[in-house]
């Protein structure tokens, strides 16, 4: 066991038991599963992505490359989760990746042997031949090898919620400069958000023996998270990754749940958050650079932040005897903790030739011996055994379980970056630093290059106040605690020159300083190139670790500056999130809202199939026990409307209230006919135009008294026409007086067809007389009462072609009027019919509906062009007149019959002519709706075809290739049933 | 997916009583209410007018923006420019559209939406908590407070509210097709903090 | 992105359809050259890389018609008046 002795932030009273791999070990409260595996001197966590390697734990933040692992199993089961985020509970399973057949002993290791091959890009140079391999054999290959973890296969059992958060000052990273600044804000009566992707507010505070003021680094962090969290105007988020700048808004993930085996009772197990901020402060921090040499990436090798971290926050030594190979500062503060904690410290290799004295004095007083001007140039086993070490021209080899690695630090600015601002080089400090952050943002501490504790806790608290007062708050000043002021210096360094083969830049795409050459030579050049043909940088880490090293050896490679190599462009998420906090609750029948008409239980009650129409549930058929099967209901309900009658719930359909002197006015420049001379109540079936002189919608307008109209749409553009009239009314036309009201919920609509609709119709009116033929004719339209008076509307409409009536009464009576049809209808058969029958009676009348109305056709085409006025404008009507748009050798609408009445006509089908070859240049039409019609005992269809009515008579191939149809057709009239329209007269 | 949400079939509307964490009260309640509504629309250039005259007949101050007032239990909530939505206590549809139409003359019109819309009166100690799951607009009292409205989309539903008094307590007007999957989003939310539905 | 709606307040571009660029206003019909000016009125468009006019329609919320001067490689809106006119809260 490596746990020490002393020391942490674990709780040592209580033991916590998990596994790895499958065999048990302990840990505390407190730690990370990385922690808890270093503390159970577990040295190898996984294989590397490609070649297999073994690989051990590097950091201990969320940067972390190599310490994938799979956690759970069953429905909760989890890959690719780094070992290092996860807080450690109480029987918590975790598995290795990527291994076959084992961690200790993977076969795919041998990739390392065929390395030569299978370098950058040999996948655009292999498995192509022989072409019939691919599927067989190359695939499965290729399918079988990539990839790391593996999804389970099973609904997830937790739930994910998503929510919205404003503030006006956002701090993202809770550090001591993320602290400050919020506590600054905050303090100014400023709303604000604090969020740190840690469970543990502080940030480095927990990694590093600092002191500030008279309290040491934990305990000042504790004391202001305390008074932030009892703020009325602050929230303090903790485990929040905000991954992500949007326009005007950051996406953040808050990890309710993770740490627990089990969400808690009506919990989630991840919340979604979108927060609007009209200021923020990137308090990031800054993450150690790897050094690249040969070796780079044996088990035992760590970033020397992460092994500051292990022994100071988590008790947990990462090896007994360890060297630190660095250009930095930080590094040697972190050799300094090691050797205090008890690790032997072989060394301190430091690149650089000169070192600020208090450094070369601290390492004397421990006994540490110090190599300047030196470099570590390979590694040796696995996990490491050995390092060799040159210094002076002197070569040796040190033998070490451990080595950490610093070539100076990356500022965390992904975030400043994610509206296409690219960081700048400023090479003192050796680092990247973002220059144009989105609107409003500002950077803060280590993230913007301050890496003094004093630096970090001014800036803070000044950008915390900046922000404050550009909201608005006066901000007041916060005294700023005295803490150690010693200047961090750093020069980059990021490679060992001369490397032979195994000196990894990214770790988790097992990228090598070979690839960048590979790249180079083939002229992949630019970084964005050199990322996709080497994939640097395209793991789940997203190259935090590895794109300033490739970037700077392409440079290198290239002879070229760093500026002048570029970087690429950072992109959202920060780190993965989740698919279902992405979806919150709108998951399966949650995905959208479930509408329901108002006759919907009255329909469930009959047994009614339900389709969904956009966002409705409307009665697709109501079966009945006999019937064999669905296309049985559908005919037996046909049939009964055209024999008797039946009623259908047509509520979805779009209604708007148009009140005021011009509705008229509006109505006529609307559809393509006349409205405005249309008498008090009648309506009129009506074509809209979109201005590039297309179909837009069709509806029926009613006017039911003076200056009272009600207009209906399609339910499927309900929404659009709306809008569209808006536009004209406030935009086009702005002097006319419409007042325009969406009434599509107020009003149910049932319709009654048959040749006894009247009848059943006599019965739930008031007075029969007002429904008699000439006291409402066709096309009549007019208020009436109903069921003992119930305020309604009947309009005489026939969408079946039989005599029919369109019912409307207040929504709330919607289902006491299908009873009352029902009830009147008894002596006669009524039958309720669903969205089915509607359209197979449709196909047989020839009306035209949405596959016709497809946004390509014009009311010529659709055979409604005599429809079209001459004497008025309408929107659409100049380009209506186009050349093209009227030719009479576009597709016109027609009617379709198979020759062999026993054949399945189809929607889709094409229509070829006879005997000519199957190609795209005699493909003269297709079929746009087709039914099996129990009428006519055949199957009809409706479409359109070059030249339209000319060809009517013509016989003509229908071909299907999709579904095996080909087979041959007669051109006729579309409208089937009843062409002069005598049955809806009666 | 939450228990409460796998259970039940979209169109299984919630029946009321309490769900979700058992606290001592609720932390969300929703009740639905029966309210008389209305759509009113003034005419072209005629809103000042309109607004003379029901100052004059009803003695209300017609909001000129997204604003919710009310006299003798009539509510008038701003939904755009020149457009209100009318909500009244204790009287029929019918009734209400009589009552404004006294008022219009030219320079308006109405029409019922009683059927259209269904109201639920939410409240509780975590309502804003609940609420900001299902809105995209920010309620905290520093913006928005008694007499407040707006117009938007709460988890995809159309949504129109306004909020009565500082507990806080809310109306929020759903379209009728729509209100048994706004009950389910708000459950959904609310489970959490103990929620009851009347 | 946030569109600041006169008479709503700042609200999420999901609130709004767009439906292009602030083109106007509608030709005369009955000018000679009508098919010519319709075309150009339906079909032709700058595309600016910067500053566009356009006309958003606030449909989840007033249902005002927007005229938005926004840049497009920012998202930076510039300014928002009614379509039509002053949108008075």
């Amino acid at each position: 066991m490596s746990r020490l002795s002393s020391g942490g932030f674990i709780d040592r009273s209580r033991i916590v038991k998990f596994s790895f791999d499958g065999k048990s070990y302990s840990g505390h409260p407190g730690d990370t599963l990385a922690s808890a595996l270093i503390a159970n001197d577990v040295k190898l966590v996984g294989r590397s992505f490609k070649y297999h390697r073994p690989r051990g734990i590097l950091t201990a933040g969320s940067e972390e490359p190599n310490a994938l692992v799979s956690l759970r199993k069953g429905a909760r089961h989890e890959p690719n989760t780094r070992a290092t985020m996860v807080e450690l509970f109480d029987g918590l399973e975790a598995f290795p990746q990527n291994v076959t057949p084992s961690l200790s002993f993977d076969v795919m290791a041998v990739n390392q042997l065929i390395s030569r091959f299978i370098g950058a890009g040999f996948y655009y140079k292999t498995f192509m031949w022989p072409a019939s391999f691919w599927e067989k054999l190359y695939e499965p290959i290729v399918r079988g090898s990539a990839g790391l973890g593996t999804t389970p296969n099973v609904p997830d059992p937790d739930h994910y919620e998503k929510a919205s958060a404003f503030c006006d000052v956002l701090v993202i990273g809770a550090g001591p400069t993320g602290l400050m600044a919020a506590l600054t804000a905050a303090r100014s009566g400023a709303r604000v958000i604090l969020a740190d992707e840690d469970y543990l507010i502080g940030g480095r505070l927990n990694s590093e023996k600092v002191t500030i003021g008279d309290r040491d680094g934990a305990q000042f962090s504790a004391a202001v998270a305390a008074e932030l969290v009892a703020m009325p105007n602050v929230k303090v988020m903790s485990r929040t990754t905000v991954f992500g700048v949007y326009d005007d808004s950051y996406g953040a993930v808050e990890r309710v749940s993770d740490h627990l085996a089990v969400p808690a009772p009506y919990q989630p197990r991840q919340r979604l958050w979108r927060i609007a901020a009209k200021h923020t402060v990137l308090a990031a921090g800054a993450i150690d650079r790897p050094i690249v040499f040969d070796g780079n990436d044996r088990p035992g090798i760590m970033l020397a932040q992460g092994v500051q971290t292990y022994i100071n926050r988590f008790a947990a030594a990462p090896a007994r005897r360890m060297a630190f190979f660095t250009s930095s500062d930080g590094a040697w503060v972190a050799a300094f903790d090691a050797a205090d904690a008890g690790v032997e410290i072989a060394a301190i290799v430091d690149a650089r030739r000169t070192v600020a004295d208090r450094l070369l004095a601290e390492a004397r007083r421990r006994n540490i011996r110090t190599l300047l001007g030196g470099a570590v140039t390979a590694a040796h086993g696995s996990p490491l055994k050995s390092v060799d070490v040159v210094a002076d021209g002197k070569r040796e080899r040190l033998a070490v379980d451990g080595l950490a690695m610093s070539g100076g630090y990356s500022p965390n600015v992904q975030l400043a970056c994610h509206h296409r601002g690219r960081p700048q080089w400023h090479p003192e400090i050796g680092a990247l630093l973002a220059t144009d952050p989105p609107p409003r943002m500002k950077l803060a501490g280590a993230a913007n290059g301050s890496y003094a504790l004093s630096a970090c806790l001014a800036d803070g608290a000044a950008q915390g106040a900046e922000a404050a007062v550009a909201a608005g708050f006066a901000a007041k000043t916060v005294a700023l605690p005295r803490c150690q002021d010693d200047p961090v210096e750093v020069q980059a360094y990021w490679h060992v020159k001369d490397t032979a083969h195994f000196a990894f830049v990214d770790f988790q795409t097992d990228v090598s300083v070979k690839d960048i050459e590979i790249a180079a030579k083939e002229g992949f050049i630019p970084v964005e190139h050199l990322k996709r043909y080497t994939a640097l940088g395209m793991g789940a880490d997203q190259g935090k670790l590895s794109n300033f090293n490739g970037l700077a050896i392409m440079a290198d490679i290239t002879g070229r500056s760093i500026p002048e190599a570029g970087t690429t462009i950072y992109r959202p998420p920060y780190t993965p999130v989740s698919m279902g906090a992405l979806t919150g609750h709108h998951r399966a029948k949650d995905f959208r809202p479930t509408r329901l008409t108002p006759t919907h239980f009255w329909a469930k009650r009959l047994g009614a199939k339900f389709v969904e129409t956009g966002m409705w549930l409307r009665a697709q058929y109501f079966p009945r026990p006999g019937d064999k099967d669905w296309l049985a209901t559908v005919q037996r309900e046909v049939t009964a409307v055209r024999s008797s009658v039946g009623m259908i719930d047509v509520s979805t359909f779009g209604k708007i209230d148009l009140q005021g002197p011009d509705v008229g006015k509006l109505l006529d420049r609307v559809y393509v006919n006349t409205y405005s001379t249309l008498p008090v109540g009648k309506a009129r079936y009506g074509v809209m135009l979109r201005e590039d002189g297309m179909v837009m919608d069709d509806g029926t307008t009613a006017h039911l008294s003076d200056d009272h109209w009600v207009m209906t749409t399609t339910t499927v553009n309900a929404v659009k026409v709306f809008s569209h009239l808006e536009f004209c009314l406030q935009v086009l036309w702005p002097d006319l007086d419409v007042r325009m009201a969406s009434i599509s919920e107020q009003w149910a609509q049932i319709a009654l067809a048959g040749p006894n609709a009247r009848k059943v119709l006599e019965k739930i009116v008031d007075d029969p007389a007002a429904v008699a033929n000439e006291a409402l004719p066709v096309m009549g339209a007019k208020e009436a009462k109903l069921m003992g008076g119930i305020a309604g509307r009947v309009f005489r409409l026939s969408f079946s072609g039989e005599l029919g009536f369109e019912v409307a009464v207040p929504a709330r009576h919607g289902e006491k009027l299908a009873e009352a049809m029902m009830a009147a209808g008894k002596e006669f058969g009524i039958t309720p019919y669903g969205t089915e029958a509607l359209a197979m009676m449709r196909i047989e009348k020839g009306h035209v509906s949405g596959p016709e109305l497809n946004g390509q056709t014009t009311v010529a085409d659709l055979g409604l062009g005599k429809m079209a006025s001459k004497k008025k404008d309408y929107i659409g009507r100049v380009l209506f007149e186009r050349p093209d748009l009227t030719d009479e050798n576009r597709l016109g609408y027609v009617g379709i019959v198979p020759v062999d009445k026993r054949n399945v006509l189809r929607a889709g089908t094409h229509l070829m002519p006879l005997g000519a070859a199957v190609a795209v240049a005699n493909d003269h039409g297709f079929v746009s709706s087709a039914t099996q019609s129990p009428t006519f005992g055949h199957a009809v269809g409706v479409g359109f075809l070059a030249g339209g009515a000319k060809r009517i008579g013509e016989k003509m191939r229908a071909y299907d290739p999709l579904r095996g149809g080909d087979f041959e057709v007669e051109i006729c009239s579309p409208y089937f049933y009843d062409p002069q329209g005598e049955r809806t007269r009666v | 997916m939450s228990d409460l949400l796998a259970s039940l079939l979209p169109d299984q509307p919630l029946a009321p009583g309490r769900y979700g964490a058992d606290t001592q009260a609720p932390g969300v309640k929703a009740k639905r209410l029966d309210l008389a509504l209305a759509t009113l629309t003034a005419g072209r250039g005629a809103a000042p007018a309109l607004a003379a005259a029901l100052a004059a007949g009803i003695g209300i101050a017609l909001p000129a923006g997204a604003q919710y007032v009310a006299v003798d239990g009539i509510g008038f909530i701003g939904i755009g420019p020149g457009r209100w939505t009318v909500a009244a206590e204790g009287i029929s549809g019918e009734a209400l559209l009589e009552r404004l139409k006294a008022f219009l003359g030219a320079n308006g019109s109405a029409c019922d939406q009683s059927d259209g819309s269904v109201v639920f009166e939410l409240s509780g100690l975590k309502v804003r908590d609940a609420l900001a799951k299902l809105l995209i607009v920010d309620i905290d009292p520093a913006v928005f407070s008694a007499g407040s409205a707006a117009t938007t989309s709460a988890a995809l539903i159309g949504t129109t509210f306004w909020q009565t008094d500082t507990a806080p307590t809310y109306r929020f007007a759903v379209a009728r097709s729509y209100a048994p999957a706004f009950v389910r989003a708000l459950a959904a939310s609310a489970v959490e903090y103990g929620f009851e539905l009347t | 992105m946030l569109i600041p709606c006169p008479y709503c307040g700042a609200r999420d571009s999901h609130e709004f359809t767009y439906r292009g660029a602030a083109v106007g206003p509608r030709p005369d019909p009955a000018r000679p050259d009508a098919a010519d000016a319709f075309h150009d009125y339906v079909y032709l468009r700058d595309n600016p890389a910067g500053d566009n006019a356009e006309y958003w329609y606030h449909g989840a919320g007033c249902r005002s018609w927007l005229k938005v001067v926004r840049d497009t490689t920012t998202h930076e809106i510039k300014s928002v008046t009614g379509a039509g006119g002053e949108v008075k809260p």
